[in-house]
């Protein structure tokens, strides 16, 4: 197993000089920040401000810096401190409109992803626990190319980490380390917040009073993180809230509002479609917890269930997001035969676990690759960065293949939260 | 304890449709989150007001003023609204004896109180102040200054203003940027004064740079002598209104 491990490791320091264009440039700011002292939060308003008064607010609500929960700035800290005494550290101050491509040094690299690969690890393990130390399960996920792809890409590793350990530690029922846990996941990517009522609704469930210390431990831990940070961390909501819909969802069909002029456009991408993005969010996620919160069915289970509506609703869910299913997806195929068939309406839809669970991975894959392009994760190597499927001609084949993984992809999700439903137990 | 445990037991049985109602308050609470702000943004529409958005901190300092249009109503409402003029720190220069730095690369020190906002960039041998005033419609920055060069100082400012395509921008009495030539949707008219005025028969203390979207202002002295006290350099008034099509 070590070896195994060792492996795992070996191939992500092979490609962790892939960077995404415009995400390095937003770590080597991060890291320059750290490095000297400073928020990243403040350089998000500074970078924000920049942004708007270049290009009007109508472009750029909130620049798209470290608009991210706190605890990074905990993990990286000595990081960046231990990669200024090598590196002069200045910010690729790229603004709005442009393009990103800043060749950063190998060291660079490693150090801001080493956290990552060790959460992979940290995954793997986990999963060979909660399997009964089936080798076969910490594989699927160490030796998956979306996995590896997005570990040299961007931390959510690292939450899904946490959240996949404060359900470990709840199934053990040690719920203070569960809560504390999922805590440090959302400290990390506001997501795994999500998760918080579902274990909140199984201790309720069984009729316990823990639920009230379960949700206490949770806030205070978040707080004693989020408070010295408070101001960036409601800009960092604000940003979220405010922003245009964009990635494997249909609300990014909105951005055909581009076409029209700048004001409407505007209104379509910032006003409406954020409006229809938290009605869909608040709606969407009430109903599943009001669906899961007498089933008896397993809290992994619930869970999956959990975070394909989240993808469902959600009206940005880019190419990382769906990192999250997948060892979801692993423990489900220990209480289901992923080979077992399913069928819906009238034989309409005819699938297998297995195929959902790979269409789930293959599809946030393909779109990055068409998408980013992924020549331009390349930029460490020289190759010049270049522009995604323009949506100046909404009929070229880049964009109609991203519509029909867009459309492709959601119906899996809805198809898997589905099949989950009809699951008796 | 039997109270309590009947009580978990209700809320189990219950707990689906608390749920639902839960979701329906939310909703309801960012409905009228909404709506209460468009109709405080109509208002400020009629009225035509600044309306000013301070961050002051160690390290930071904006303040920004907009003219609440409504146009722009999201969920999270954006506290700065919809900023007419920026002045851009960074792009905003202060060279002292040939020595230049932007206004963000200074010490700070801000003190804000009532009406006015002191801003302060200090450097090793000099301080520039920026005083921000607001009352009703007339925005007022003035800019003193102050050195310890026994030889005197020669001071040169060059600040950088944005504005929107839809704000028509006249400076004493030049019109720099003419909106309703290119856009048919509600302008902005900004009327900005300088004192010292622009003179023609003397080397004028301010001149404009105007490009699409920007104009920076520079303003030239001599001389300045040592001082104890602060020395009063330039002063930009400037006043807004809205103007329907």
């Amino acid at each position: 197993m070590a070896l195994l491990l060792l492996l795992a490791l070996g191939v992500r320091i092979v490609f962790m000089n892939l960077d995404h264009p415009w995400d390095v440039g937003v770590w080597n700011g991060f890291f320059a920040d750290l490095a000297h002292n400073v928020s990243p939060y403040e350089t998000l308003e500074n970078q924000t401000l920049d942004a708007r008064s270049r290009y009007g607010v109508g472009h750029a609500i909130y620049y798209e810096g470290y608009a991210y929960p706190p605890l990074p700035i905990f993990i990286y800290y000595p990081l960046a401190k231990l990669y200024g005494t090598f590196y002069q550290l200045e910010h690729v101050n790229v603004t709005a409109g442009q393009l990103a491509s800043a060749p950063v040094p190998w060291l660079f690299d490693f150090l801001f992803k080493l956290p990552i690969f060790l959460a992979d690890i940290g995954i793997a393990l986990l999963l060979y626990k909660m399997t009964k130390k089936n080798e076969k399960s910490m594989n699927m996920f160490l030796f998956n190319p979306y996995v590896i792809f997005i570990s040299v890409w961007m931390f959510d590793s690292i939450a899904v980490f946490f959240l996949l350990l404060s359900l470990y530690f709840f199934e053990r029922a040690r719920y203070d380390l569960s809560a504390i846990s999922l805590s440090l996941g959302f400290l990390t990517k506001f997501y795994p917040i999500f998760a918080l009522p579902i274990f909140c609704l199984e201790l309720i469930r069984r009729r316990s009073w823990r639920f009230l210390r379960y949700a206490t431990i949770f806030g205070v831990v978040s707080m004693v993180f989020i408070l010295p940070f408070l101001n960036g961390f409601t800009t960092s909501l604000s940003f979220q809230a405010l922003r245009a819909p964009q990635g494997i969802t249909p609300f990014s069909f909105a951005l055909s509002g581009k076409l029209m002029d700048e004001q409407t456009g505007f209104q379509i991408l910032y006003i409406i479609v954020p409006a229809i993005g938290i009605f869909a969010l608040v709606t969407g996620m009430c109903l599943v917890y009001a669906h899961l919160a007498k089933k008896e069915i397993s809290l992994r289970k619930k869970l999956l269930m959990t975070f394909l509506a989240y993808l469902i609703v959600m009206k940005v869910v880019n190419e990382a997001y769906s990192l999250v299913l997948i060892p979801l997806f692993i423990l489900l195929f220990q209480e289901v035969d992923p080979s077992k068939r399913i069928r819906m309406y009238g034989g309409l839809v005819r699938t297998s676990y297995r195929i959902l669970y790979h269409a789930i991975w293959i599809m946030p894959l393909t779109f990055a690759i068409f998408n980013t392009p992924i020549t331009n994760f390349l930029g460490n190597f020289g190759v010049p960065v270049t522009l995604g499927p323009s949506t100046n001609n909404w009929f070229s084949p880049g964009l109609v293949v991203l519509g029909f993984l867009i459309i492709a992809f959601y119906i899996t999700l809805w198809v898997s939260l589905l099949a989950l439903k009809r699951e008796k137990k | 304890m039997k109270k309590r445990d009947a009580f978990i037991g209700r809320l189990a049985k219950h707990i689906d449709k608390i749920i639902i109602g839960t979701s329906y308050i939310i909703l309801l609470v960012f409905i009228l989150a909404t709506a209460s702000s468009i109709r405080v943004e109509e208002k400020m529409i009629e009225r035509g007001i600044w309306t000013e958005y301070r961050r002051i901190g160690n390290s930071y300092f904006t303040v920004m003023y907009s003219l609440n249009t409504g146009d722009n109503k999201p969920a999270i409402m954006s506290p700065s609204g919809d900023e007419l003029l920026v002045v851009d720190g960074w792009e905003s220069t202060v060279t002292v004896d040939n020595s230049s730095r932007s206004f963000w690369d200074h010490i700070y020190r801000n003190v804000s109180g009532g009406d006015e906002i002191l801003h302060n960039m200090v450097w090793d041998n000099y301080q520039l102040r920026q005083t921000t005033r607001l009352h009703d419609n007339l925005l007022t920055m003035t800019y003193d200054f102050l050195h310890g060069n026994e030889n005197g100082s020669n001071l040169q400012l060059d600040i950088l203003h944005r504005y929107t395509k839809f704000t028509t921008v006249v400076i004493d009495n030049q019109t720099i940027h003419d909106a309703s030539v290119e856009n048919e949707n509600t302008i902005y008219r900004l009327e900005i004064s300088l004192s010292p005025k622009l003179t023609a028969e003397n080397l004028p203390y301010w001149s404009i740079e105007n490009s699409a979207g920007r104009f920076k202002l520079r303003l030239e002295l001599e001389n300045i002598a040592a001082d104890y006290n602060w020395t009063t350099v330039g002063e930009i008034s400037m006043s807004c209104e809205k103007m329907q099509k």
